[in-house]
């Protein structure tokens, strides 16, 4: 049922056409079931002169001058074939046509709302995805789908209008002959329903054996590196080849079931159409039928079995597309954040953590605890704290990517979940510690968050974030291409542009997520001394594991285990045991060190 | 890269008979197979022609002529056995079929991989990685599938053909005319049409793949999108992708409905004719009833034939990109080689000889060494270095100042340009790639780890390596605690490519793989940016134990790693402009000591004061 209203709802605007598609189909069974029914009228009556015993095809042959008149002149027979014939062709155009206006236009529709939804999916969603299964939900499901509304649903509408009419017309020459000519249909379309319905996990596991040997290259040649360094190739080569003869055998096992259905059943449907031939050369002999009706009950016989045989395939592959419809309204049905609601204060930059607690939806454990610290209107916030502390997750917290679950925040006295989500990130800029970028020049990707900025703008970012001198020197320079099809660029130069990218927004909150950890100290320093240049009152943290990054911030907060244990500056932390200063004596320890050899 | 290739696809207009002889000699090896094949293929083609043959026996001997009755029960034999024949010809040749595309595509992935696994790194450097698995995928999959397939539907199709005009000419030869009168110019509409079709359909496969890509890039992008919210832009450029997609697939739609009715049309003028001039001949009584309807129903069986034999015609000729792409995959030629000396004496890289492998010390030298990508950006001139076994050097210096060329030169990843690299004093090159690798340890900046367990990615160092292994080499870099601590310890699945773990996770792990391959040599490339201060200082007193017997090669920014380093080198544009101790290169004052003091700038401004 959800299934139907799936495909409903993403029907809307080609509801008529789809029913006109089901229309043509019907006109198009008729007409080829006239063809045969010519030819019998062609043989019995007019060659053969049998008496026409058929109201109707009497009213036609008088219409067309009487029997005499056709049999004098065959080719007024000759033209109705071609007629018929383009009427045919008309008809199967139509067909075409309107299958692919409608199953476009819903895959077209599908795939908007499968890519909106992700992008309004909660960033705890992205965080667990597997990107392989979301995009194969995109792309292969969806294509499921649109192949079934291109040729299956006017197949199975064909089969079964063809199936029905063309019975009734045998059942109504010769009933005794019609029932020898139905009597393996039930068979052949139970066998080919329940054939295939068996063979769904075999195709399955196919695709997957198919998918591990894909993603097996794929983890190979991102690994060139490591596999040679480890001289693994030998190893490599018998995972793959593993991988490779699993797909290759399933494949053919897959193949070889198939050849046996369609072996069987092509004899079970020949078969068929012998018992036909043999009762239907007694029957002719007696006299029950005409030679004309012989030659309609072999070519009706064609015409409905492979059909039917089709149905079965049809309806067991409409399983698959439920199947792939659960799969599309799984990611559907997941509640999206909501950027519209809440309040759009004017964002300054003093904030507020007031007994902060977090922890996320699957985990038992608080990530963040008892939290509390405030900061004023243009200060520069260090965090600090090892691997897992919590920093990363407090950094969320201040842009909503996560919201914390007791204690308040506020922003200039705005409590922060009360906030318009979108609202509130375009005011917090944040650098991610493993930054993104789309595959687009490096001009466009700074441009990316703020499209109305200016050329200057954009180069006065990059300035900033002292990656200016590194993109001129590519030959492309602002215009290259970042990603497969451009350059590859190093760690720190992504962490670089990103920056560029988050800065150019003017946002009066910065956050820097351990986004400088690819960047050597001297640029390091260079990108902080700038920054602290253009974005006076601008307040802004940094989360970092260098001292030196660290010490010249108006406050510096070190987290341990989701706690905050202590605050300070670089001046008092120093004095405090504590891990900071701990921190520095480390730091400091290696410069006596290396000072002493 | 790849959009040079993709232009390529459309410059193929003529069949490349040399392209596709080399493609024939890979499938030349199932050459048994394919004979196999085609005989239950001709099987097929001959009962195929024989049906309609057996229904005009019907109507002319057993109904219109009233024959002898007696011959029904051999007539019903014949048929029956043309059945049983048919049943058993359609299983077998679906199955060898899929027995040759299989089989043709599992060889050619093989052959490919292996030559992917001894491409040198110039060869990575320059394809994009796409790119390749695009080829080894769906290209090789395509041309297995034409191979098998297609071919067969060639040789029934002739078959079929060659048998219809056979028969029918044996019957009547003016009613075989009149059947074979449209074919030429059906077969020239089909043609036309199958290569215009195929072309659309290549369109929409294109669309389809930056949809993709989009998809893909959307996803991994989502966290980006979100902080820095941009949903509304990136929808807007994808709906335009998606109304592309829409716009080009009914294009193709449109195309191909149009294609059957036209020739749909001109085959009832055949059977029109047919029935015209037959019809007649039946009522002089100069033909049987079973005749013409023979002759209608082969001309309707003339035509399916006549159209895959075009399709095939045009997808050949558009597959000939994917065999062009795929051969130029299995002809590159690695750049790094060992010479045949070498391999007659160590063996290759995936049968190596290891008896033969000699014990390293780890004495390296760099003799004279020149180096560059590209002719015009010399990397490395002239650079000799000599380090002892044991050594720890640090290299220090700029992003691009050649500090990772020297790496991959010591990896072999490159080889020099002049000059040549000594290791316990023997030209490197005189021993194999492999042997250099055997005994050498690598941790990389962004660490790549392979899906599967913690332990399976540890284990990577090691193959054979026993629990207690694993588990003392995961100790010693400090990474056992996390370990311990993570849902399943160390069964944990890492995630693709490691996704599931931090990266400073990632790196504790990789740091535990190369421990556990126990190397002469170890490089570490950045092994240690994304460590918080506490665990990288508890993994530097590991590292230190660690390098004591080992020679080592440490690039990293953060200074404070390097500065127990036995040896400093300073690198700035390909030469060492600095070398000795952390003190030695502090009291220079020179580009070392700058660099240093700028990272703890305030801090040692004090102590230099206090000294003072």
């Amino acid at each position: 049922m959800k299934q139907a209203k799936f495909v409903w709802r993403f029907l809307h605007g080609n509801r008529l056409k789809t029913l006109g598609i089901i229309l043509v189909v019907l006109l198009y069974v008729s007409m080829t079931l006239i063809s045969p029914l010519l030819f019998s009228f062609l043989i019995d009556n007019v060659i053969n002169l049998n008496p026409i015993t058929n109201p109707f095809m009497i009213a036609v042959s008088e219409a067309l001058g009487g029997v005499l008149t056709i049999r004098g002149n065959l080719g007024i027979g000759a033209v109705l074939l071609v007629l018929i014939q383009l009427l045919i062709g008309m008809f199967i155009y139509l067909r075409g046509r309107w299958n692919g206006q409608v199953s476009e236009f819903f895959a077209e529709k599908v795939r908007n709302a499968m890519y909106e939804h992700l992008q309004r999916l909660p960033y705890s969603y992205h965080v667990k995805a597997k990107t392989g299964d979301l995009i194969q939900r995109c792309t292969s499901d969806v294509d499921t789908c649109r192949r079934f509304l291109a040729g299956q649903i006017s197949e199975l509408v064909y089969a079964v209008a063809i199936a029905t009419i063309a019975m009734s017309i045998l059942f109504s020459i010769y009933a005794p002959l019609a029932w020898i000519a139905v009597v393996s249909l039930p068979i052949i379309f139970l066998f080919a329903y329940i054939f295939f319905k068996k063979m769904q996990s075999a195709f399955q596991k196919s695709d997957e054996a198919e998918g591990a040997m894909s993603a097996d290259l794929q983890e190979n040649l991102a690994g060139t590196r490591v596999v040679k360094a480890f001289n693994r190739e030998e190893y490599e080569l018998k995972k793959f080849d593993k991988k490779n003869g699993e797909f290759r055998d399933l494949t053919f096992r897959l193949i070889q079931l198939l050849g046996f259905y369609w072996g069987f059943s092509d004899f079970v449907c020949l078969l068929q159409i012998l018992a036909v031939v043999i009762f239907g050369i007694f029957f002719a002999r007696s006299g029950e039928i005409t030679v004309g009706n012989f030659f309609v009950f072999i070519s009706y016989e064609g015409m409905i079995l492979w059909p039917i045989r089709n149905v079965g395939r049809i309806l067991s592959d409409m399983g698959k597309m439920s199947v792939s419809i659960s799969r599309l309204n799984e990611i559907l049905d997941t509640p999206i954040e909501d950027m519209v609601n809440g309040t759009t204060p004017d964002v300054k930059g003093d904030i507020v953590f007031d007994h902060v607690y977090f922890k996320y939806d699957d985990g038992d454990k608080d990530v963040l605890k008892d939290v509390s610290f405030s900061v004023k209107q243009g200060q520069t916030i260090a965090i600090l704290g090892p691997t897992g502390s919590g920093k990363s997750s407090l950094m969320h917290l201040l842009t909503r990517l996560y919201d914390y679950n007791a204690g308040s925040i506020t922003l200039n006295n705005h409590e922060l979940k009360e906030i318009q989500r979108h609202h509130l990130r375009k005011n917090v800029g944040i650098v991610l510690q493993e930054p993104f970028l789309f595959s687009k020049t490096i001009f466009e990707n700074i441009r990316m968050a703020n499209p109305k900025a200016k050329e200057p703008e954009v180069l006065r970012a990059a300035q900033i974030a002292s990656v200016h001198d590194v993109i001129k020197e590519f030959e492309l320079g602002y215009k290259t291409l970042v990603g497969e099809k451009g350059v590859t660029l190093s760690g720190g130069q992504k962490q670089r542009i990103a920056i560029a990218r988050t800065i150019i927004n003017n946002c009066p909150i910065l956050i820097f997520d351990d986004s400088l950890s690819a960047v050597d100290t001297q640029t390091d320093a260079s990108i902080r001394s700038a920054l602290r240049e253009v974005s006076r009152g601008v307040t802004t943290f940094l989360i970092t594991h260098r001292i030196a990054s660290a010490q010249n911030a108006d406050k510096i907060v070190v987290l341990q285990d989701g706690e905050v244990t202590q605050i300070g500056t670089h001046e008092t932390l120093s004095k405090e045991e504590g891990l900071y200063q701990r921190i520095v004596e480390i730091q400091n320890a290696m410069i006596e060190g290396g000072d002493d050899e | 890269m790849s959009e040079h290739f993709e232009e390529q696809e459309f410059n193929t207009d003529k069949l490349d008979t040399g392209l596709w002889k080399k493609i024939f000699k890979l499938l030349w090896v199932h050459k048994k197979k394919l004979a196999v094949l085609y005989f239950f293929m001709i099987m097929v083609a001959t009962v195929d022609v024989a049906f309609p043959y057996l229904n005009k026996m019907a109507i002319d001997t057993f109904i219109s002529g009233n024959g002898d009755l007696s011959q029904l029960p051999w007539f019903a034999l014949a048929y029956f056995a043309c059945i049983l024949a048919q049943g058993i010809n359609v299983y077998y040749f679906i199955k060898q079929a899929g027995l040759i595309e299989m089989d043709f595509a599992y060889d050619v992935r093989n052959r490919a991989f292996k030559k992917l696994q001894e491409l040198s790194f110039s060869y990575y450097d320059k394809t994009p990685l796409g790119w390749i698995m695009a080829r080894v995928t769906s290209d090789i999959g395509r041309l297995a599938e034409i191979l098998s397939w297609s071919l067969m539907d060639l040789v029934w199709g002739s078959s079929v053909m060659i048998g219809i005009t056979f028969v029918m000419f044996s019957v009547n030869w003016r009613l075989a005319l009149l059947v074979l009168m449209v074919m030429p110019v059906l077969a020239a509409i089909s043609v036309w049409f199958q290569k215009r079709i195929l072309k659309s359909y290549r369109e929409v496969r294109k669309v389809n793949s930056k949809i993709t890509g989009a998809f893909s890039e959307g996803i991994t992008g989502a966290k980006t999108t979100k902080t820095l919210v941009l949903e509304e832009i990136n929808y807007g450029e994808f709906n335009a992708l998606t109304h592309d997609m829409r716009a080009q697939s009914i294009r193709a739609a449109v195309l191909s409905a149009i294609f059957m009715p036209i020739v749909m049309s001109l085959g009832s003028i055949s059977s029109a004719a047919i029935l015209w001039y037959g019809g007649n001949q039946v009522l002089l009584g100069a033909l049987q009833f079973g005749t013409l309807m023979l002759f209608t129903q082969y001309a309707g069986q003339f035509f399916e034939p006549l159209r895959q034999i075009a399709r095939l015609l045009a997808e050949f000729q558009m597959a000939q990109a994917s065999a062009e792409r795929v051969l130029s995959l299995l002809s590159a030629e690695p750049q790094i080689v060992d010479t045949p000396e070498v391999i007659a004496k160590y063996g290759t890289v995936l049968n190596p000889k290891r008896e033969a492998y000699e014990k390293i010390k780890g004495n390296v030298t760099f003799d004279h060494v020149s180096f560059h990508y590209n002719p015009e950006e010399p990397v490395l001139r002239d650079f000799s270095l000599d380090v002892t076994s044991g050594q720890t050097i640090a290299l220090v210096g700029e992003t691009g100042s050649g500090k990772s060329t020297i790496v991959n030169l010591l990896c072999r990843f490159y080889e020099p340009v002049s000059g040549k690299i000594l290791i316990d004093g023997v030209d490197m090159r005189e021993r194999s790639i492999g042997w250099l690798h055997s005994n050498l340890g690598y941790v990389l900046q962004s660490p790549h780890l392979f899906s599967g367990s913690v332990r399976e990615n540890i284990r990577y160092g090691k193959l054979d390596a026993t629990e207690e292994e694993i588990v003392e080499a995961a100790k010693l870099v400090n990474a056992h605690e996390f370990i311990e601590k993570l849902e399943q310890g160390y069964d944990t699945d890492v995630g693709e490519g490691g996704g599931r773990l931090s990266t400073g996770q990632k790196q504790l792990i990789s740091f535990a793989r190369a421990v556990l391959a126990d190397p002469a040599i170890f490089v570490l490339d950045e092994a240690t940016s994304s460590i918080d201060t506490e665990t990288e200082q508890i993994i530097q007193h590991a590292i230190e134990t660690l390098l004591v017997h080992r020679t080592s090669f440490i690039i990293a920014h953060r200074l404070s790693t390097i500065v127990s380093a036995d040896r400093i080198l300073v690198i700035k544009k390909g030469r060492v402009v600095e070398d000795g101790t952390h003190g030695e290169l502090m009291k220079k004052k020179g580009y070392y000591f700058r660099l240093y003091t700028n990272q703890f700038n305030e801090e040692l401004q004090d102590k230099l004061l206090r000294i003072a």
